[in-house]
Order: structure tokens, then sequence, then C-alpha cells
């Protein structure tokens, strides 16, 4: 077992445990301590849902390059991404179920599925998607390389549907001027790409032993140059749609992004979005430090960490601008308030099933002899490790 | 004045919502609609009196006419004149009829019994609200005023929060309002956000004598939305879905004005089937002073106000 594995493994225990306490609570006790409610009715788990998938087709994306384009420098990481990319999914989607109203009607969403729904078709491109990486591990543990390529091309495809329709969920809600925009799915896509590449990232250079040759170096120019790419084309993307609301001055979207900018929460767009999620990596990645593999693993992490801030900004600051001025005074009560904090069950759930994913990620590596090698499938298919 | 609670209306067998099996049968559910608009009446006491409609077979309650006949209205009762309305709109087939509502703001004077009256009717649990009244404030002193917007939902024509649900578990009825089908709401809340209205609110499943010795049982007594009988344990449907006004539909099945138009004391909210040119819905939203709520968003609100 890799050192770092014994390090993490107890952490990872504990927050399994804080994990079940919290879902033993929503289980039992229902929705009784989740701090949402019916004006602010999405919170803590919702943002990580959207983020966790986004993430799982951004690692994805590095799965496509190797074994649907052909990259060989992203062999090693390739073989991590598809892993990442399923355990994020179940993660996210997870999730998404505790956060249900009644959760015993999950398969409503295959037998009763609505076509004019953003939602109801994701779940099917969410399932699907869940398939082929099925698929892709069983296919990387047989190395049928064959499959591996026809496969991520499907996923892929997969992936910009759902990537892009997370963002159109939000976007097609008229009703919401925050989210009410056509630039909101490709921002979704795209920082699906980035976080997901980041923790891909991450993962490789924390958990295998990275070498000093010339696929490693050209796997971490890679990682250097799709972040910072990335990056640039992220915050473009995000201060042409801060620039323009608040030039235009539309009240309601002015209002959301004051929020965000100046709210009470502004240290998640100031703190973690802007300076963990872009600015320190940009400035690692740009610098010296970013030809050393382990720096390129801390901005992968940092990016990562950044973009799940991201994710939950857009949720909540959509939802925090009131349909009425005067509603959520209208009608007194906890529950149609404005103002929200997660509770301690959202965090114990947040931080339990998180927990999991990184708990089995590592027993998957430490354990599946395909993933334990570190190695990857070689291209030419005549060998699984060097 | 119509005086008529939910308790009077008796529990109903437990059958598909009214609507949803008119809509996946066609024709002949019209039918089953009217037997079950029937089962809900009868024992009902609409001033007292016997049941608006017999369980028969046939395609129009025509037995509506078996009532005894109202008080003749005057052009200041208008709650008899809206009563009489809707036992026109009753006799029609359902297809042909469109609730709407109508309320004046400059009558309306902010003391919610509409809130309170519909949180009563439809036994309301804590978090969960169909009709508040907004409240905003004009001027600055010493020269304010305050209005009062009562905002039930508005029963879009193009409801934003009917294609967004991933399970079609909420749908335009034939005469028009919007409803949620309990027992397909899968509580993801994705309507909830899609209403520009605020219009809809989660159940939580909580009660309001939470943490005291005894649960009061005023709390667990069921509710009648939808012409059918919820028994609130706090896990069972309607907890853990959307809500949402409804415009009352079981008082109107069975021959009774929503709850908040019989209780509003200032007479500011009117209740009709637009389609009737008779109806004084009709005559009031034809006003040059009328206006619905955000109408740049093209949901054709079936609530009017008069300003």
């Amino acid at each position: 077992m890799m050192k770092v594995s014994k390090i993490l493994l107890p952490l990872l225990l504990i927050a399994l445990v804080i994990g079940a306490v919290g879902v033993w609570d929503r289980l039992t006790l229902g929705k009784a301590n989740l701090a949402f409610g019916s004006y602010l009715p999405w919170g803590l788990w919702v943002g990580l849902y959207i983020y966790l998938i986004g993430t799982s087709g951004g690692a994805f994306l590095v799965a496509f390059l190797h074994y649907g384009l052909g990259i060989a420098a992203l062999r090693r990481p390739a073989t991590y991404a598809v892993p990442i990319a399923l355990l994020t999914l179940g993660a996210g989607l997870l999730l998404v179920l505790l956060d249900l109203g009644q959760m015993g009607r999950f398969w409503y969403l295959y037998t009763r599925t609505s076509p004019t729904s953003v939602l109801g078709i994701m779940v099917w491109a969410y399932t699907l998607y869940g398939l082929v990486l099925a698929a892709m591990v069983l296919a990387m543990a047989g190395r049928r390389l064959r499959a591996l390529k026809w496969l991520s091309f499907v996923g892929i495809a997969l992936v910009i549907v759902f990537g892009g329709g997370e963002g159109a969920l939000f976007g097609v809600l008229g009703a919401n001027p925050y989210w009410n925009s056509g630039i909101l799915p490709i921002r979704f896509l795209f920082s699906a790409f980035l976080s997901g590449i980041g923790l891909v990232a991450f993962a490789v250079v924390l958990f295998r032993r990275w070498q000093a040759d010339a696929e490693d170096e050209a796997a971490g120019r890679l990682f250097r140059v799709s972040m910072l790419a990335l990056l640039a084309f992220n915050l473009v993307l995000e201060f042409a749609e801060i620039s323009v609301a608040l030039y235009a001055g539309v009240p309601a979207v002015v209002e959301a992004h004051e929020l965000i900018l100046f709210g009470a929460y502004w240290w998640v767009f100031w703190i973690l979005q802007l300076g963990i999620g872009l600015l320190i990596p940009a400035l690692v990645l740009v610098s010296r430090l970013g030809r050393r593999p382990e720096w390129v693993g801390v901005a992968g992490a940092l990016i990562a960490i950044g973009y799940a801030g991201t994710k939950q900004n857009i949720v909540l600051a959509g939802l925090s601008v009131p349909d009425f001025r005067g509603l959520s005074e209208a009608f007194v009560h906890p529950r149609l308030s404005l103002t929200y904090f997660p509770s301690l069950t959202e965090w114990y759930v947040a931080i339990g099933v998180v927990g999991a994913a990184a708990l089995a990620f590592i027993l998957a590596i430490e354990i599946l002899p395909f993933l334990k090698n570190h190695e990857g499938i070689d291209p030419s298919g005549l060998t699984g490790t060097r | 004045m119509v005086e008529c609670t939910v308790s009077e209306v008796p529990d109903v067998p437990e059958t598909e919502p009214t609507m949803r099996a008119h809509q996946q049968q066609g024709n002949p559910s019209r039918r089953r609609f009217l037997q079950q608009v029937a089962t809900l009446t009868a024992g009902t006491a609409v001033f007292g009196l016997p049941p608006l409609v017999e369980a028969t077979e046939t395609e129009v309650p025509s037995s509506l006419a078996e009532l005894p006949p109202l008080p003749e209205s005057t052009p200041d009762n208008l709650l008899l004149r809206m009563q009489a309305d809707l036992r026109r709109a009753l006799k029609k087939p359902i297809e042909e009829r469109r609730w709407a509502m109508a309320i004046d703001l400059r009558k309306c004077v902010g003391c919610s019994a509409c809130t309170i009256a519909c949180i009563a009717e439809n036994k309301l649990p804590p978090g969960v609200v169909y009709r508040p009244v907004v409240e905003e404030e004009i001027g600055e002193y010493p020269h304010v005023t305050r209005q009062f917007i009562p905002r039930p939902c508005m029963q879009c024509e193009e409801p934003p929060c009917v294609p967004v649900c991933p399970v079609k578990a909420t749908y335009v009825r034939p005469d028009g309002i919007v409803e949620i089908d309990y027992e397909a709401c899968i509580g993801c809340r994705y309507c909830i956000a899609a209403c520009p209205y605020g219009a809809r609110t989660a159940d939580f499943g909580e009660f309001y004598t939470a943490g005291t010795p005894a649960l009061q049982p005023y709390e667990t007594e069921p509710s009648h939305e939808y012409g059918r009988s919820w028994a609130r344990d706090g896990k069972a449907s309607p907890a853990g879905n959307a809500r949402k006004c409804h415009f009352c539909i079981h008082r109107l099945d069975a021959g009774m004005l929503p709850a908040c138009v019989t209780t509003c004391i200032g007479y500011a909210t009117f209740f009709g089937d637009m389609n009737d040119p008779e109806s004084l819905i009709h005559e009031l939203a034809g006003k040059p002073n009328v206006m619905r709520l955000k109408e740049e968003l093209g949901t054709k609100p079936r609530v009017f106000y008069l300003t």
C-alpha cells in the first residue's frame, strides 16, 4: 500500500462515519434538519452534485484524449481518469438522490420521463454515461483498447450533452434572470473540463510515482498547458457574464451578481473562486514551479477546490434574489427565507459522500490489478505494464 | 354567505386524481370525473342543503338544477353572483370551463384572512403557503401608502413549472388549473425554481407542534386537495412534494367558491369561469384597469389584478 494511502485511509474512514451520521439523520428525520426551504429550494447538495457530475465529465476528457484520440502522453493519467469519472458521477448522483423529497420514487425518472424536461433528459444521459464508464472499467481490466476507443467516443458525446445540459438545467429557467443566459451551458461545460482535469492531475501526482521519463514530462506539460488555457477561457467567460450583466443593469441580474461579489458570501467568490481556484494556480502554472509535477498536482487540486465554490455560487446566487420584493416577509417562516447556510446534516452528508468516493478510489487503485500498477495500458496493446 | 368547511367534505375513496384520469383516458373519464364529483359532493352541505350532484352516469351533472335557487342576486352581492356563475359553469363540460381569479388591489386591506383561510382549508403544514399577501410600501414618510398584493398560484396558461418537471407530475387540467400529482412528484423542486411567482413551496413534512409533548390532532387531519383524502404522517405525500394553490378544486367540484374568495372581508377577490360571458370574472377581466404579474414572461396568468 502506498504511503499516502496509509495516511488518507483513516481520515477517509472518519469522513465515512461522519457521513453515516448525516445519512442516518436524513433517512430517519426526513428533511427536518436541512437548512434550505422553498424560496431557496436547493443548497449545498445540489451545488456539489452539479460540481461532481461536471468534474466527472472533465476527468473523462482526459480518458478520451488518450483512448479516443490516442494522445500517448496521457496513457498513465487516463488509467486514473476513468475511475475518477465513475466515482465522482456516483457521488454526485447519490447527493441528489438524498436531496429528493420522495427518494423512494427516484425510479419514476426512468418510467415517467418527461421529454420536455432538461432534468429528465439529463437523468438518461447520466445513466448511459455511467454504463459507458462501467464498460470502460471492464475494458481496461481486459485490456481491450479497441473497445476503450469506441466507448470513449460515446462517452465524450454524453459528457458534452450533460456537461452543457447541466448549465441548460439552470439556463432554461426564464423565471430566473440570473440563470437565464446562453453563456451558462458553455460556462458549465468548460468549468467541468477544468475541474476534472485538475482533479486527475492531482490524483496522478499524489498517488503514483512520477517518473522522470519523456512520457511523464509530456503529461505534465499537457496538464499545465491545458489547465492554463482552460483557466484563461473560463476567466473570459466569467468576465463576459459579469461585465455584461452589470453594464446592462437589469436589477435582478445585478442583484445576483452583487450578492456574489459583495454579499454575505463574498469570500466564496473572492477567496475560493478567484483566489484559490484561479489566481494561485495560474501563478503556479505560469511560473517555474509549473514545470515540476508536484506543483502541477497542487494547481490541479486548487482548481478543483475553487470550482466547487463556483458552482455553489451559481446555484445560491440565482436563488437568493426574490421573485417578488417582500415575498419572504409576506409570510414569515424559516423555510420561506432567502438566507441559507448549510446545516450540520448537509455538511455531514457532503463530507461522507465525497469521502466515500475518495475511499473507493484509493481501494480501487490499491486492489484492482489494472489500476494498481500505475502504468495504464500500453497503446501497442501487447502488455498492460511496462 | 357560503358556510362550508373542508371538514364537511367526506373522505373520498383512494382513486387517481381526477384530471390525470381525464388526461389519460379521454372521453370515458368524463363519466368517471362526474362520478368523483358526485362522490365528493355527496353529504356535503352547501347552505345546509342536499348534495349538488348525484352519482349518475350522465355526461353533464344535470342534477345541479335540483339545487334550490339562490337568493336573488343584487348588484352589491357579489358572492351570490359568483356562486351562481360557478353553478352555471359546473353544468358545462370541464374542457369548456376556464377558471380565473381577479383581485382588486384597491379593496385589499392586507388582513391576510385569505392566507389563513387557505391554510385552514388545505391543512397546510409549517413553511407551506399558497396565498401570501405581499406588502409594498410606497413613498417616504409622511407621504406613505401601502399596497397589498395577494399572490395565489397564477394558474398560467403557459406555466413554466410544467415542462421542467422530470416526471410529468404537474400539468394543466382541461379547465386551466395547474395540478400537481402528489403520487408522482419526486420532490426535486425544479418546478419551484422555475416558477416566476414563487408560488410553489416545498412540504418538508414538518408539524407545528413538533417537539411538544404531543402532536395535536389537527396536525394529522387529512387535507382534501385534488378531491382526495391526504392523511398526514410527515412522510407520505404531500410531505416531500412541491405544493401550490389549486383554486380549491375540491371545493369547486362541490359547488363552492375557493376559500380565499368567500373569506375575503373586503370583497376583493373574485372567481369564476372566463369562458362565461355573463360571469362576473369575465366582466372584471375585461376592464381597462387590469394587469397581470410579470406579463412580459409570456406565462399568461389566469389571475388578474384590478388597480
